[in-house]
């Protein structure tokens, strides 16, 4: 009870308070424009959190990922355009309802109160369920810990979505990055050539900054040749969703918010497969499954509700058992270590205030999107206006002073333009930007329990087979690894066998 | 137009490189398995192993699944892409530029610099954004925040 008030004490500050607000707004406008990921919102906003006090920054962070996710549904809605991936299904019915049936107002009122709803559905069910597993996770010793790193580094097959093989190698290479440096355990250094910069390893901050947001900009620059910027006018009547539509979708919205929570605490899944589970399932229930495709407001309310439960389902493990759920947890697990946060079970027992504050943080940052979505519709609309030309000069700029800002080093700018040039090409050739930076976080983690255990055990392997529990992460992490590939290879073998 | 398979095998050259490289850094650190702690450099010559692995399979199955690889192309000298290598040449000089002038001395050039290479041929909205940004950023960061921005050499 002493660590909820003092967690409540913490964020109903002016400074937290504003953090947070504006971390949603910003959140909603860079999910509205298409181009801009939720990814790349945290990563570019990420080095913003050093000007916080404690837990401040870590909510402005938690504003931008609820708000980022909402905000794609407005550009899906109002111009067929998901402004992120885990919006694609809104558009199935978003834009029909917006366009066809001219009810663009209904539409966005729909899928601002699925999104809500979807969002405090998921970070009810994480404070619920987190202290339990917790609870759980403190028996865990070394072993373990290395089997979750492992387990949380086999999320990668599932984050690239191209090729496996070099998902894999992107994982591979994250994990050496994060070898340079100072070895903790030995104090030896490892490939520092002699240089200061190397000496503290390699920042993680402009790598990220480089490869989500840097690199996104140089695509976007391809992307908008010769595109000519059109003013998309919408005249938006009535917002607030009616008796009888919040009738019809109120089964819908338990029913996906609850698909999005489980798939988010399924690590590798994310927004975009949760949309679509709970489109299908709403399709496959629903009385007018007919009207689907067609501008039916389920159709609308079920993937922005799940989409948004991914929010609270996905930080479930990540705070729990410090494994990432999806690439934005990623970063935010990335930004609660760098603020001296060590994410896993004994975060819950050293800094259960702060873990509240996060609880809270996450549910007041869904109230605050839903009342934006509903009394600021009107302006975010705007935003979807912006020309391109405009817009990423500003972020260009945004990028350098956030690499900057991190260490005040010339060095993390000049970092972070080389891996931005570096993830444009990767973007090109299907390597996976994800598991560099997955293996990057988890590296440190996954190396010290590996050694510690094999201290434990006098070297011997079998530490990792004798423990139970390490033992059933290695396997679960050998079917995330291995199941894309032999699934395909069973596709492609069915395919093949005469009828 | 590039293709995948030719992609492939660079990645997958670079990749045995670089994962020899690593091997080699790492038995020059102490390796002792079977005895506790394996040393500084087990786990980075078991990843070099790792990636050297990888990529001979990477090289494999692109060898393997050649003619299917060669179809999936992506873009490299199309206009469009010569406007990034143009974008990534000045980025390139803003980062130089950048530590004599400071980075506000660097940004009023940049930005127009960069709304011309994507055709914004509007002074008065170039000079508007630039104006904007710029002071936006100085507002935001270096007085909100406090966070110091790089200065020109001459101060």
């Amino acid at each position: 009870m002493q660590d909820i008030l003092t967690a409540l004490t913490n964020i109903f500050t002016i400074g937290n308070l504003i953090g947070l607000i504006f971390g949603t707004a910003v959140g909603i406008l860079i999910g509205a424009l298409p181009g801009l990921s939720v990814n790349m919102g945290i990563a570019l906003l990420f080095p913003l959190t050093f000007a916080f006090q404690g837990i401040g920054g870590i909510l402005m962070l938690l504003g931008i990922y609820c708000g980022a996710i909402y905000g794609g549904s407005i550009s899906a809605i109002l111009l067929r355009t998901p402004g992120t991936p885990a919006s694609v299904a809104t558009t199935l019915d978003g834009y029909p309802m917006a366009n066809k049936m001219g009810q663009p107002g209904r539409a966005l009122g729909l899928s601002t109160m699925g999104s809500t709803f979807g969002g405090i559905f998921s970070a009810i069910c994480l404070i619920i369920f987190s202290p339990l597993l917790a609870k759980v996770a403190l028996q865990f010793s070394k072993p373990e810990y290395f089997a979750l790193a492992v387990f949380g580094i086999s999320i990668i097959t599932s984050v690239s979505s191209g090729s496996i093989i070099k998902g894999i190698m992107g994982g591979v290479i994250g994990l050496f990055i994060a070898t340079i440096g100072i070895d903790a355990m030995s104090g030896s250094q490892r490939f520092t050539f002699d240089t200061m910069y190397l000496l503290g390893g390699i920042s993680f901050v402009p790598i990220l900054i480089g490869l989500f947001a840097f690199s996104q900009v140089l695509q976007s620059v391809e992307d908008c040749y010769r595109q000519q910027d059109t003013k998309n006018s919408v005249r938006l009547d009535r917002v607030f969703p009616s008796a009888s539509d919040i009738k019809r979708v109120a089964v819908t919205l338990l029913r996906s918010s609850f698909i999005g929570t489980f798939i988010g605490c399924v690590p590798g899944t994310g927004g975009d497969i949760a949309s679509f589970v709970a489109y299908d399932q709403a399709k496959r229930w629903s009385k007018y499954k007919d009207n689907f495709g067609n501008g039916e407001p389920e159709g609308i309310t079920s993937p922005e509700a799940a989409n948004n439960a991914v929010s609270g389902g996905a930080m479930i493990p990540m705070l729990t058992l410090g494994i990432p759920g999806d690439g934005a947890t990623a970063i935010m697990l990335g930004a609660l270590m760098v603020q001296g946060m060590q994410p896993g079970p004994l975060l819950f027992r050293e800094q259960a205030s702060a873990v509240y504050s996060i609880f809270i943080g996450l549910l007041l940052a869904n109230v605050i999107m839903g009342i934006f979505g509903f009394s600021l519709i009107r302006v975010f609309v705007k935003v979807v206006n912006i020309p391109k030309k405009i817009l990423l000069p500003i972020i260009f700029c945004l990028t350098f002073v956030g690499a900057y800002a991190y260490n005040n080093s010339m060095t993390d700018v000049f970092v972070m333009v080389f891996c931005g040039i570096l993830g444009y090409f990767m973007n090109k050739t299907e390597f996976s930007m994800s598991s560099i930076v997955i293996g990057i976080i988890l590296g440190s983690m996954a190396e010290a329990n590996f050694r510690g255990a094999l201290i434990m055990s006098d070297g011997r392997l079998s530490i990792f087979l004798t423990h139970p529990i390490c033992a059933v992460f290695l396997a679960l992490a050998c079917v995330s690894l291995f199941s894309p590939i032999l699934g395909s290879a069973v596709k492609r073998m069915i395919r093949k066998t005469p009828k | 137009m590039g293709n995948m398979k030719l992609a492939n095998y660079i990645i997958a050259g670079v990749g045995i490189l670089v994962s020899v490289a690593m091997i080699a850094l790492a038995l020059a650190l102490p390796v002792s398995p079977g005895t506790g702690d394996p040393g500084a450099g087990f786990w980075p010559l078991i990843l070099g192993v790792l990636l050297m692995g990888l990529s001979v399979l990477l090289l494999i199955v692109s060898i393997a699944d050649r003619k299917r690889l060669a179809n999936k192309t992506f873009t490299l000298y199309l206009p469009a892409n010569r406007r990034v290598y143009v974008t990534i040449a000045l980025l390139i000089a803003f980062c130089i530029v950048l530590y004599t002038l400071g980075f506000y001395g660097a940004a009023l050039l940049f930005i127009p610099a960069i709304m011309w290479i994507l055709e914004e041929r509007r002074i008065k909205v170039i000079a508007a954004t630039t104006v904007l940004t710029v002071g936006g950023i100085w507002l935001i960061f270096g007085i909100l925040l406090h966070i110091q921005l790089p200065m020109p050499v001459f101060m």
